[in-house]
């Protein structure tokens, strides 16, 4: 407590003009990296960032006039206006000049706008924003529900229907790279489309907030070739794998007898809990806790015997009860979940 | 010596409140109020306390409702107030028929029989007085203000209890187990001489019966109940980790091995039949059996955990809920969803399982478990 407490009034002290350089870096990384908008991997991200790529230097145009004129207006002797000249001043720089900037913006960005919402899509997907995960399903070629949740994976090169809904409160669905951002709400349904055009890993986040555990409300995004995702769809069509080491079997065995099943599903197990995310294939997808943690072995333990530590809030209470070496099993078996 | 300020209001009131002090100080320090219990109050002081308390019971308790479960002509709801009243309350109250304990009548308040306070007072203000007990008397407060179930089976009794006899207190508290005088013997020894787990089964057997089913739902059923699960949770009420003001007291006189013992005792009880199913409720106990089995996206399948038999096996700390009684299982249900209570290292996880339940989910739970057969093998996958 006491350390602190020094801590943060030496904070309360720092100089504003320094703190703010010592930001700067970080400020600057925003630019790049797997989620900015300014590194664009989709068509509806490329586009706003050619937006704002006109709009910046065309508002540091007019804000260095508009300065530039307020500097001269103070350093010239005062001297009476004539009226007319004043008139003339305030209808062509106040009114004509911002209503046909901002007009000329308005058309352009219908355009844009026009552009970015699809009507063509390959693949629909549906995402409903939980407290705090993404419970999303992919329409596989049969017209079958595929549960994907907390990831996001999208063929390069074409266009994807995302069915927006939510639980309880309202959520924003974002991957930055790849599009804007559409809320999830409650009783609603919202439609977005994404065109990926660069293969990589992204990220996504929540993007309103939504309850304690906001923040640690994330999803990976995934670009893939297209038959690299048919292949990966349709394996995650697929029913769980048996489990193949005995340590699998036994977590398999815990993960019914401590009631797990009772909130996830594992198809082609009695699990069948609707509550928490579809585990049938957590063994293949990047992070665990919706975008939290790397998905590995060590992080399956964390994650199973204190969610609350790494995401307050979680629902999934803690099984911090069971024995490390019980632990070990569930995790196994789950890592096998492939 | 000429003292400063005399001169001044200001100074004479500064003189005037320090020697106030003074005097009170000296006054707590040699104590001359004689405050020992053998003395009466002087004059007038019992009636303003008493007033006041009255009052302050009315005050205080107005705006309290009894839950929508709470049925004052229960029986079963009276027995378990019963119970817990000989357990409690009667030492120091006294019981119908029989004088409270001599060791009591030298308390200043003494504890008055309860006839005619439980006649006087309405239900709210019984309930208010159980559920907080008094200041500056020997009354305690209940345990946990959380035990709404508790609370209300003691009101249901003591509004029963302006009419009983000392026969119709001794059915009720004890049932079938009641010794032969209640008044002579207080002690109760059935079967073994000194065989304390037949002392102690029988103050089990005074709610929860002698066969483990809980005298006609006064109290859980115990019989076939899991042995793990009720070792796990003797050790929580008898450490305070699962409040109780029934419970508790009971748990906290035993040992550890006298608690496996018991649980192995009523482990090894047959399990009696399921409540007959009405087939009035028959949409009720469908609509349970449907959360029960398959949960939905918001609650977690009760039978996940709680399912017994099948290719499952379940962990011995879940307890077997099939079969229990309808008003516990109902209850405990809100409790579990209202707040997070203590128990077997699970206890959390029901508090997350039940967080979403609406009240006639609750009901229709508690009509399906109250009629599942508890040898039934289910498997919740079907």
């Amino acid at each position: 407590m006491q350390s602190g407490e020094g801590t943060s009034l030496r904070i309360v002290h720092h100089p504003r003009g320094r703190r703010l350089i010592v930001l700067m870096p970080l400020w600057l990384a925003g630019c790049d990296g797997p989620q900015s908008w300014l590194a664009p991997a989709g068509r509806g991200a490329d586009t706003v960032a050619g937006l704002f790529w006109v709009v910046v230097p065309a508002a540091a145009v007019i804000w260095t006039v508009v300065i530039g004129l307020a500097v001269y207006a103070g350093a010239i002797t005062p001297r009476p206006h004539s009226e007319k000249g004043a008139s003339r001043l305030i209808l062509w720089g106040g009114i004509v000049a911002p209503t046909a900037t901002i007009f000329a913006l308005m058309v352009v960005s219908l355009f844009l706008l026009r552009d970015v919402t699809g009507n063509s899509a390959d693949l629909t997907l549906n995402a409903r924003g939980e407290q705090w995960w993404w419970r999303l399903a992919y329409e596989d070629p049969q017209g079958r529900l595929v549960p994907v949740p907390n990831e996001l994976r999208l063929p390069v090169g074409h266009e994807a229907e995302i069915l927006l809904t939510a639980n309880r409160v309202i959520h924003s669905f974002w991957a930055p790279t790849l599009g804007g951002k559409i809320d999830m709400i409650p009783g609603r349904e919202n439609r977005m489309t994404l065109t990926p055009t660069t293969p990589g890993v992204y990220r996504g986040q929540c993007a309103e907030f939504c309850g304690e555990a906001h923040a640690q409300m994330a999803f990976p995004v995934v670009v893939m070739q297209p038959d690299a995702f048919d292949d990966w769809l349709a394996g995650q069509a697929q029913p769980a794998r048996a489990p193949a080491t005995e340590a699998a079997r036994r977590g398999a065995e815990l993960f019914l007898s401590e009631g797990c099943g009772a909130c996830h599903t594992v198809r082609g197990t009695p699990a069948s809990g609707e509550v928490g995310p579809d585990l049938t294939h957590v063994g293949s997808r990047l992070t665990i806790g919706a975008g939290v943690l790397e998905t590995s072995r060590e992080a399956l333990i964390d994650w199973i015997a204190a969610p609350e530590v790494v995401k307050p809030g979680a629902r999934m209470p803690g099984y911090a009860m069971l024995s490390e070496a019980e632990l070990g099993y569930l995790a196994d078996y789950l890592m096998g979940l492939e | 010596m000429r003292l400063p300020g005399l001169h001044s209001r200001r100074g004479q009131a500064g003189w005037i409140a320090g020697a106030a002090v003074v005097v009170l100080a000296l006054f707590v320090w040699v104590a001359p109020y004689n405050i020992a219990a053998r003395l009466p109050h002087l004059p007038g002081v019992s009636w303003l306390l008493h007033t006041y308390m009255q009052n302050a019971v009315r005050t205080w308790s107005l705006g309290t409702e009894a839950p929508d479960w709470y049925d004052e002509d229960d029986p079963a709801l009276v027995r378990l107030g019963a119970g817990h009243f000989e357990t409690g309350c009667a030492p120091c109250h006294g019981a119908p028929g029989r004088p409270p304990n001599p060791v009591t009548r030298g308390m200043r308040p003494a504890p008055p029989p309860l006839d005619e306070p439980a006649a006087d007072y309405a239900p709210r203000e019984l309930h208010w007085i159980v559920r907080n007990g008094f200041k500056y008397t020997g009354m305690p407060a209940w345990p946990s203000a959380d035990r709404e179930d508790e609370l209300w089976a003691l009101v249901a009794f003591l509004r029963d209890y302006p009419a009983l006899d000392a026969e119709d207190y001794a059915a009720l508290a004890y049932g079938p187990s009641a010794p032969p005088d209640l008044n002579a013997a207080r002690r109760i020894t059935f079967g073994g001489l000194n065989d304390r787990l037949d002392e102690l089964t029988d103050t089990c057997a005074r709610c929860h019966g002698e066969d483990g089913l809980g005298r006609e739902g006064t109290a859980p059923r115990l019989a076939g109940q899991s042995q793990a699960y009720m070792e796990e949770t003797l050790d929580a009420y008898a450490s305070g980790l699962r409040p109780s003001g029934i419970m508790e007291p009971v748990a906290a006189t035993l040992s550890q091995a006298e608690i496996a013992q018991l649980a192995e005792h009523y482990a090894g009880l047959p399990a009696g039949p399921a409540a007959p199913a009405d087939p009035d409720r028959d949409a009720l106990i469908t609509e349970g059996a449907a959360l029960a089995k398959l949960g939905d996206a918001e609650r977690p399948s009760c039978l996940s955990c709680h399912g017994e038999g099948g290719e499952v096996r379940r962990n011995p700390l879940f307890p077997r809920i099939a079969g229990q009684d309808e008003r516990f299982l109902l209850v405990w249900l809100r409790l579990w969803r209202d707040r997070p209570f203590g128990g077997t290292p699970y206890a959390q996880v029901m508090h997350e399982a039940a967080r979403w339940l609406t009240d006639a989910q609750t009901e229709a739970l508690a009509a399906y478990f109250s009629t599942l057969d508890p040898e039934s093998r289910s498997d919740p996958a079907e």
